[in-house]
């Protein structure tokens, strides 16, 4: 088994005083040999489980990246989202390969990467539900999101206006994963889910008889990746915002998204200034 | 049901796997720290009872999800860097300690006051004593809460997965997510952890037989 | 540094979270004290009949994670048409499994309750709902407390994951402040310390009642006496 090793070298690591011990998070992975990152594997097309093995567009961007980092293994933490960003600032993975949106408070607290997707929220509804065609028709509905997540903010955000326009949503409710709350809206307890865009066509490509994207609202968002915001992982965060330009500007992204996504995207090479 | 445990064994019986090397971890460390949180808690000294008392008070008294998540987030903080399956036995463990040392306590209780009086007046140390009179005779006692326990350990390994230890609850989610059949998924799920289980009630209950053990009923 | 001032500001979020973890829990104990006592009672009064079944009940509640009986009920359930809301979903996990312990808790009392008593009941015209209440329970109270109080304790404590299935309780909406203010230790320490708070209050109150049951009972009637005093008359019991 491939625990035993990891649960003695974790055993044996003991006590390592985490702060002054790397001088340089780059140097120190291509040193130890292992890159550490955290992902949440249920964000499809993104990042998500197929036999075992963890797959989707990150994961082939991953595979480009690795190239570049000639024997380092690359060792994935998979966990809830709601613990992505709080272990990434306590320091339990060196990076976080996972789809985060990008927010100003984020891009603030955190270094995001160059962007790798868009992100713009959308709106999904059960397949052949008359009533709802825009962003308005959420009045009197009840809608659903990850909890924890930008697309949640974007809900509220949205369901604000509809209450102030006099016309709110009848409820909004949180889930831990994306994949229950569409269960949710297949099951009929929720009316609309607002995620992605990318993530919404995935789900109405597995399951067309039961989902439909509805459109999208707000300003173009897009996904980052993200490290920390500290001295340590500077030439990181660089590497890896170089590394993204290049499968961006050499349009090996553009290929993924095709094959992920059913269409190229048209991303910028860094992230809009937060206002 | 049976179609998922078909398809899916695989990554099911990796994800079992998982779910026991941590429980049967977190069960033999905390049968050992048990015992001495026991000694600590019917100590002599008020300043051994007291810290030991406490630790039982929190380590029993909070959730186990929240324990989970408080190990996880606090050890960096404090500069200690282990892998999430370590922090998942580790927390197990901890956890595992304040029952069991309870349940050895309650068993220690019932050995009669006159045969640890004799042994001091035979002048058998206090270490002694405990070896070879008190915990031959309190495991004997307590297979049965001790049974209940290990069964409450399995049942608890089901919530590693917030900390990124991929055992057989996470495993039954992937497989909800790409199957859409929670139903039939879930229902697999609880049947291999109930077998597990119920082979553990087996063996402590042939291991109880053997012994004559368990706490006297009148 | 904890920052306490932190906590004063989400303590919307934490009150709504104790709020929904109270209710929830209490209608849940509530629903596994009495499922399990009707099973408990079930099995006595008929063993033929329902002695399988129950003890069916009682091995598979025993043997599988409350989660997973969570999951199969707001997940699962509308594959059977079974459409619960999250929080009542949690009340019924919480129930169904909490009652098969308390089936086994009050097992153990009945059958610390001698035959005499019973047969003497019947004999006298007692009807079985009356032995229940006035000659059975009065007397297993006593015993079954300390088990019973523990058992409520950890269903207490398992009700953290019904932030599992989506409910908005301590637990879920701890994880929501930690998204929203990017503080980790300070939330899920005080919420920890809440759920400590709310045991050892149970916990007090499950002693407490020993206690009083304790001053309550009558001499003579004593559990491990009472073969001797089977001669007395078992209407005095209703004391």
């Amino acid at each position: 088994m491939q625990r035993i090793p990891t649960i003695t070298a974790g055993l044996l690591l003991g006590v390592s005083f985490a702060s002054t011990a790397h001088s340089d998070l780059l140097d120190d992975i291509r040193s130890d040999g292992t890159f550490t990152v955290g992902t949440e594997a249920r964000f499809a097309p993104f990042e998500y489980i197929e036999d075992g093995e963890i797959v989707g567009y990150s994961a082939d961007i991953m595979e480009y990246i690795m190239e570049e980092l000639e024997g380092v293994e690359l060792i994935r933490m998979d966990l809830p989202w709601q613990g992505i960003l709080p272990g990434l600032e306590r320091e339990r993975f060196d990076y976080v390969i996972t789809s985060v949106t990008a927010t100003p408070e984020r891009m603030e607290r955190y270094h995001l990467s160059a962007p790798i997707a868009d992100a713009t929220m959308a709106i999904l509804k059960r397949a052949g539900e008359e009533s709802i065609n825009s962003p308005e028709d959420l009045a009197g509905k009840v809608a659903a999101a990850q909890s924890g997540s930008a697309q949640l903010e974007a809900l509220e955000a949205l369901a604000a206006e509809l209450e102030e326009a006099g016309t709110p949503v009848a409820n909004i409710r949180t889930y831990t994963g994306v994949d229950e709350a569409y269960a949710e809206l297949g099951t009929g307890r929720v009316d609309v889910v607002i995620n992605s865009l990318p993530n919404l066509l995935e789900a109405e490509r597995t399951r067309p008889e039961v989902f439909e994207v509805v459109g999208t609202f707000g300003d173009p968002v897009y996904f980052s990746w993200a490290g920390r915001n500290d001295e340590e992982s500077a030439s990181l965060n660089a590497f890896m915002d170089e590394q993204i330009r290049r499968l961006n500007e050499d349009g090996t992204l553009n290929e993924l998204q095709e094959k992920w996504f059913g269409g190229p995207m048209d991303l910028p090479l860094e992230l809009p200034a937060a206002e | 049901m049976f179609e998922i445990l078909l398809n899916h064994y695989p990554v099911l019986l990796k994800g079992l796997t998982t779910t026991l090397v941590v429980s049967l971890s977190a069960i033999a460390l905390g049968l050992v720290l048990g015992v001495l949180l026991a000694f600590g808690l019917t100590s002599r000294y008020r300043l051994v009872r007291w810290p030991c008392g406490l630790y039982r008070s929190f380590w029993r008294g909070t959730p186990i999800l929240l324990q989970l998540l408080l190990v996880f987030y606090l050890l960096p903080e404090i500069g200690i860097e282990v892998a999430p399956i370590t922090a998942a036995i580790l927390t197990l463990t901890l956890n595992t300690t304040a029952f069991q040392a309870e349940i050895f306590r309650s068993g220690i209780s019932h050995i009669p006051m006159g045969q640890i009086e004799a042994a001091r007046m035979a002048g058998i140390s206090a270490w002694q004593t405990r070896r070879h009179i008190i915990m031959p005779q309190v495991f004997r006692l307590t297979l049965p809460p001790l049974t209940n326990e290990i069964i409450t350990i399995l049942k608890n390994s089901s919530l590693i997965s917030v900390i990124a230890v991929t055992e057989l609850m996470r495993v039954s989610e992937q497989i909800v997510s790409r199957t859409f059949q929670p139903l039939e998924t879930y229902l697999a799920a609880a049947m291999l952890y109930l077998a597990v289980n119920l082979v553990l009630a087996r063996i402590s209950a042939y291991l109880e037989r053997r012994m004559n053990g368990g706490l006297a009923t009148e | 540094m904890f920052d306490i001032a932190l906590l004063w500001e989400m303590r919307g979020l934490i009150l709504q979270g104790l709020w929904n973890t109270l209710w929830i829990c209490f209608l849940g104990c509530l629903l596994a004290l009495s499922w399990g006592l009707v099973l408990a009672a079930l099995r006595l009064a008929n063993p033929r009949l329902f002695g399988y079944p129950v003890a069916c009940y009682v091995e598979i509640c025993r043997g599988t994670p409350l989660l997973i009986l969570l999951f199969l009920l707001y997940y699962g359930g509308p594959g059977v048409g079974l459409r619960l809301d999250a929080e009542f979903a949690g009340v019924f996990g919480i129930g169904l499994y909490g009652a098969c312990y308390f089936a086994e808790i009050y097992r153990g009392g009945f059958k610390s309750i001698p035959k005499g008593q019973l047969e003497a009941a019947r004999m006298l015209g007692i009807s079985p709902w009356h032995a229940l209440i006035r000659i059975q329970i009065p007397q297993m109270a006593r015993l079954i407390t300390p088990p019973g109080t523990n058992q409520l304790i950890i269903l207490v404590k398992e009700s953290a994951l019904i932030s599992i299935i989506s409910v908005d309780d301590l637990t879920k909406n701890a994880t929501t402040i930690v998204n929203q203010t990017f503080q980790v230790i300070e939330p899920y320490l005080a919420v920890a310390l809440l759920y400590w708070l709310m045991i050892e209050l149970v916990a007090r109150g499950g002693y407490a009642l020993e206690k009083r049951l304790a001053n309550r009972r009558p001499r003579h009637i004593s559990l491990k006496s009472s073969h001797k005093n089977a001669h007395k008359d078992p209407a005095h019991a209703n004391g």
